[in-house]
C-alpha cells in the first residue's frame, strides 16, 4: 500500500482521456471500437482502485470490474460482428460514409 | 236569476266554439291516420241515388253530428236565456264582464270585454241560433260527398259563434274584434271551394269590400272613445253629452261605413252577389242571420248616437245630415238592388241582390228613426231569406243549374220544395198578411212619419221598391215552377227531384216558422208593440197608418198583377218591351253590369294606385336603382372589397406565410447540427462534458 490511490486516478483518466480523443478523431470503425473498449478499462482501473483503497473492506467494486468485463467482450464480439456485416455490404467500415439511412 | 241568464248566455256563445275546436281536432286525427282526402272539384251530390237514401259516411255523420249538436246546445241555453229574461215589465241590461282591454298609458284597462245580455241582444241571438240550427242541419245533407266536410262544419261553428260573441258584445271594441272575425270567416266560407277561380275571387271581393268599411267604423268609435272616455254600451249613452252635434254626426256617418260595407249598402254591395259562389248554406246564414245583418243589429245598438228618446218620440241626437246620408243610401240601395234582382237570371243571385234590397229597407228604418221597424223587419227578412235559400239550394240540387231560364214546371216535380219556397216568396213579395207585408209597412209607415228632411222621397223609393220586390218575386217564382220548360231543357227537368229528409225538413219548418211569424204579426196580437215595448219602452208605438198599408197593399197586387201579365199573360208584351232600346239598354247595359259600380270603384281605387304605381316604380328604376345603388353603393362596395383584400392578402396571410418561413429556416438550420456522423456527435457530448466538468471544477474551487 506504497501507492497513493491519485497514481490509479491519473492513470484512468489519462486512459479514458486517449479512449474519448480515439472516438471522436477516427473514421475506422474497429478502431472506436478499441478506443471505446479504453474508456471501459479507465472506468474499471476507477473501480478496483476505489475498491481496494476502501478501509471497509468492501468488493462490491472488484464484482462490478468483473461484470464490465464480462459486458464489455459481449459488446466487443456484437460490435465486431455488426463491422463484419457492413464491410460485407458495403466494402468498408468507414463511419463517415455510412448515411443511408439519413435524408440526404 | 240574473245570474242563471249569464250563464246560459256563456254557454250559447262557448258552444259554437267548442263543437269548432272538437271538429278541427276530429278532422286532423281523421286526416293524419291515412285517411286520404276526395281529390278537391270532385263532382258534387254524384254519389247521390236517384230516388234512395244518401248515404252518409261514418266520418260525416261524426262531423255533422257534432256541428248540428253544438248549435243545438247554443239554441238551447238561447231559449232558456229568452224564457228566463224577456217576460216582465223592466229589461235591465245583464253584463257579466270576462276581462279589460286598455288604451290609457299607465291608466287601469277600462274598456269590458264580456257579455252584454239586453233585449235587443237576446232578441237578435234568438234569430242567429234558431236559423244557424236549422241551416246546420241542412248543410248535413247539402255538403255530403264534399272533399271539406269537416273543414266546413268547423267554419261554420266558428261563423255561428263569432256572430254570437259580436251580438253578445259589451263594448264596442270587443263587438269590432267580432266584426271583423266575421269578416273573416265569411272569407273562409265564401272561398270554401278556393280551387274555383270565381270564388276565391268573391272571397277577395268580400273581404276587401268589408274592409273599406270596416276601417270608417274603426275611425269612428275611436272617435267616440276619444272625447267619452268609454266604449261600454251601457254607459256610452250618458257620456255623448260631451259631444258636439257636429262631432257626433260624423261618429255617426263613419259608424254607418261599416255597415255600408258589411251589410252591403250602395255603392259597397256588388260583393254580396259574387258571394253566391260559396255553398248555399253560407249564402243562408250569411244573408238571414249573420253577416249582412251585423251592420244593422250594430247600428240598432247605438242607436242613441243617431236618435234620442224625447217625450215619446225619437229625435236627432246630431245633425241631421249624417240621417239623411243614412236613410238616401238605404232608399238607394234598396232601390237599385231590387231593380237588379229584375234583370238576373241564377237564383241566387235575385235573392243576393233581394237581400241587400231589404237590407236597404232596414238602413231606411234605422235612418228614419225607426228601431223597432228595422228590428221587426230584420227578423221577418232572417226568416223567410234563409227559407228562400235553402228551398233556392234545394232546387239547384235537383236540377243541377243555376239559372231560372233552364228550368221551370217543377211544380209537380219537387213540392216538397215548391210549398215553403212559394210561402218564402209571398213573404219577401210582401202578400198582404204575410210576414214581410207588416214588417215592410213598418219600415214604410217609420219613413213616412219621420222628421228627416227628405223623408217623403225616400217612402216614395221604398214604395217603389216594395212594387218591384213584387215583381221580381212573382218572376222567380213563375219562371221556376210554372213556366212550361224550354225543349232543349226539358230532360233535366223531368229528372227533378225532391232532396232527403236534411234537405227539404228545415225549409219545410221554416215555411211553418214563416206561417206563424204571419199570424203573429197580424197587428191584433200586439207583436209589433211588444218589440216596442222591450226593444224601446222609451217611445210610443206608432199608431197603425190605414193610408199607408191600404197602399202599400196596393202596390204589392199590383206589382204580383203585372209579374203575372208579363210572364204569363201576355209574355209578348215583355218581347216587345224589350224591343224598345231604351229599356232593353238599361236592362242589359245599366242594370245588368251593375251600374257600373264596379267599373268606377276601379277607377276610384285602381286607377290612381296604378298611377302612383307607376310613379314610383320608375323613380325606383331610374333613381334610386342607376344613381344611388349603381354609383354609390356598387362602387363604394367594389373599394371597400379591394382595400379588404389587400388587407386579407397581405396582412393576414403575411403573419400566416411568416410563421412557416421562420420555422422552416430554424428548421433547415438546426437540421445541419444532425449531421448523421458518430463522431460529430461524441465529440459534441464530449466538449459538453469538459465544459461542465470545468465549471463544477471551478465552483469547487471558488467556492
Amino acid at each position: 500500500m506504497a501507492l497513493p490511490i491519485e497514481y490509479f486516478l491519473i492513470l484512468s483518466s489519462a486512459l479514458f482521456s486517449i479512449g474519448v480523443f480515439g472516438v471522436i478523431t477516427q473514421r475506422n470503425a474497429v478502431r472506436i471500437l478499441i478506443a471505446v473498449e479504453l474508456i471501459i478499462n479507465a472506468a474499471n482501473i476507477n473501480f478496483v482502485a476505489f475498491a481496494s483503497y476502501n478501509p471497509a473492506g468492501d468488493i462490491s467494486g472488484w464484482i462490478f470490474a468483473l461484470f464490465i468485463i464480462a459486458v464489455a467482450a459481449g459488446e466487443a464480439a456484437i460490435g465486431l460482428a455488426i463491422f463484419i456485416n457492413v464491410f460485407r455490404n458495403y466494402g468498408e467500415i468507414d463511419v463517415g460514409h455510412l448515411f443511408t439511412l439519413r435524408e440526404v | 236569476m240574473s245570474s242563471e241568464v249569464l250563464l246560459f248566455g256563456k254557454a250559447v256563445l262557448i258552444s259554437p266554439f267548442i263543437g269548432a275546436i272538437i271538429i278541427s281536432l276530429l278532422a286532423f286525427l281523421h286526416y293524419t291516420r291515412g285517411n286520404k282526402h276526395e281529390a278537391h272539384g270532385s263532382e258534387k251530390h254524384e254519389q247521390h241515388e236517384e230516388h234512395g237514401g244518401v248515404h252518409y259516411t261514418k266520418f260525416e255523420n261524426v262531423i255533422s253530428t257534432l256541428g248540428i249538436l253544438s248549435i243545438f246546445v247554443s239554441w238551447v241555453s238561447m231559449v232558456l236565456v229568452a224564457i228566463n229574461y224577456l217576460p216582465g215589465e223592466e229589461h235591465e241590461p245583464l253584463q257579466s264582464q270576462f276581462g279589460f282591454f286598455g288604451f290609457k298609458e299607465g291608466g287601469t284597462p277600462d274598456i269590458p270585454f264580456g257579455l252584454l245580455i239586453d233585449p235587443l241582444s237576446v232578441y237578435m241571438g234568438l234569430i242567429v241560433t234558431t236559423l244557424a240550427l236549422l241551416i246546420h242541419i241542412y248543410a248535413r245533407e247539402y255538403m255530403h260527398g264534399d272533399a271539406g266536410y269537416a273543414r266546413f262544419f268547423a267554419t261554420f261553428n266558428f261563423f255561428t259563434g263569432v256572430m254570437l260573441t259580436l251580438v253578445f258584445s259589451t263594448s264596442f271594441l270587443e263587438l269590432f274584434i267580432f266584426w271583423e272575425l266575421v269578416g273573416l270567416s265569411s272569407y273562409l266560407l265564401i272561398g270554401f271551394w278556393f280551387y274555383k277561380p270565381a270564388a276565391a275571387h268573391a272571397a277577395k271581393k268580400a273581404f276587401l269590400y268589408n274592409k273599406i268599411g270596416d276601417i270608417t267604423l274603426l275611425a269612428g268609435f275611436l272617435m267616440l272613445y276619444k272625447y267619452t272616455r268609454t266604449l261600454d254600451f251601457v254607459e256610452l249613452p250618458a257620456k255623448l253629452e260631451a259631444l258636439s252635434d257636429q262631432q257626433i254626426a260624423i261618429v255617426a256617418v263613419l259608424i254607418f261605413g261599416g255597415v255600408i260595407g258589411k251589410s252591403a249598402q250602395f255603392p259597397l254591395y256588388t260583393w254580396l252577389a259574387d258571394a253566391m259562389e260559396g255553398p248555399t248554406p253560407v249564402s243562408a246564414i250569411l244573408h238571414s242571420s249573420t253577416m249582412v245583418k251585423a251592420g244593422i243589429y250594430m247600428v240598432a245598438r247605438v242607436f242613441f248616437i243617431y236618435y234620442e228618446a224625447k217625450d215619446g218620440h225619437n229625435i236627432f241626437a246630431g245633425a241631421e245630415w249624417a240621417l239623411i246620408v243614412f236613410a238616401w243610401i238605404g232608399a238607394i240601395t234598396a232601390l237599385l238592388a231590387g231593380l237588379q234582382a229584375l234583370v238576373e237570371n241564377e237564383i241566387k243571385r235575385i235573392l243576393a241582390y233581394s237581400t241587400v234590397s231589404q237590407i236597404g229597407y232596414m238602413a231606411i228604418a234605422l235612418g228614419t228613426g225607426g228601431k223597432t221597424a228595422a228590428m221587426y223587419h230584420l227578423l221577418s227578412h232572417a226568416t223567410f231569406k234563409a227559407l228562400l235559400f235553402l228551398t233556392a239550394g234545394a232546387v239547384i240540387h235537383a236540377v243541377h243549374t243555376n239559372n231560372i231560364w233552364e228550368m221551370g214546371g217543377l211544380r209537380k216535380k219537387i213540392p216538397k220544395t215548391f210549398w215553403p219556397m212559394l210561402i218564402g216568396a209571398t213573404a219577401l213579395a210582401g202578400f198582404p198578411g204575410f210576414s214581410g207585408f207588416w214588417s215592410k209597412d213598418a219600415v214604410l209607415l217609420a219613413a213616412y212619419e219621420s222628421e228627416v228632411p227628405g223623408h217623403l222621397i225616400v217612402y216614395y223609393m221604398g214604395a217603389l221598391t216594395a212594387f218591384i220586390t213584387a215583381l221580381y218575386s212573382t218572376r222567380f217564382i213563375y219562371v221556376v215552377f210554372f213556366r212550361t220548360p224550354d225543349p232543349e231543357h226539358k230532360e233535366h227537368v223531368e229528372k227533378a227531384h225532391d232532396g232527403g229528409f236534411f234537405l227539404t225538413t228545415p225549409s219545410i219548418i221554416l215555411g211553418v216558422l214563416v206561417v206563424i211569424e204571419s199570424i203573429l204579426f197580424i197587428p191584433v196580437f200586439n207583436f209589433e208593440h211588444w218589440l216596442n215595448e222591450i226593444l224601446e219602452p222609451e217611445i210610443k208605438p206608432e199608431a197603425i197608418n190605414y193610408a199607408v198599408a191600404g197602399s202599400s197593399a196596393i202596390i204589392v197586387l199590383l206589382g204580383i198583377f203585372v209579374g203575372l201579365v208579363l210572364y204569363h199573360w201576355k209574355p209578348e208584351l215583355r218581347v216587345s218591351l224589350y224591343n224598345v232600346a231604351a229599356i232593353n239598354w238599361f236592362a242589359n247595359e245599366f242594370v245588368a253590369k251593375r251600374y257600373r259600380i264596379d267599373h268606377v270603384l276601379y277607377w276610384i281605387a285602381n286607377v290612381p294606385v296604378m298611377w302612383i304605381a307607376n310613379i314610383l316604380q320608375n323613380i325606383d328604376l331610374k333613381i334610386i336603382d342607376r344613381t344611388i345603388i349603381d354609383t354609390w353603393i356598387v362602387k363604394g362596395s367594389l373599394q371597400l372589397a379591394k382595400i379588404s383584400d389587400v388587407f386579407d392578402q397581405g396582412f393576414i396571410d403575411g403573419i400566416v406565410n411568416g410563421v412557416w418561413q421562420i420555422f422552416l429556416y430554424f428548421g433547415r438550420q438546426f437540421r445541419k447540427l444532425q449531421t448523421g456522423l458518430v463522431s460529430n456527435y461524441a465529440t459534441i457530448f464530449a466538449a459538453t462534458l469538459v465544459l461542465f466538468l470545468t465549471y463544477v471544477n471551478f465552483l469547487v474551487l471558488f467556492k
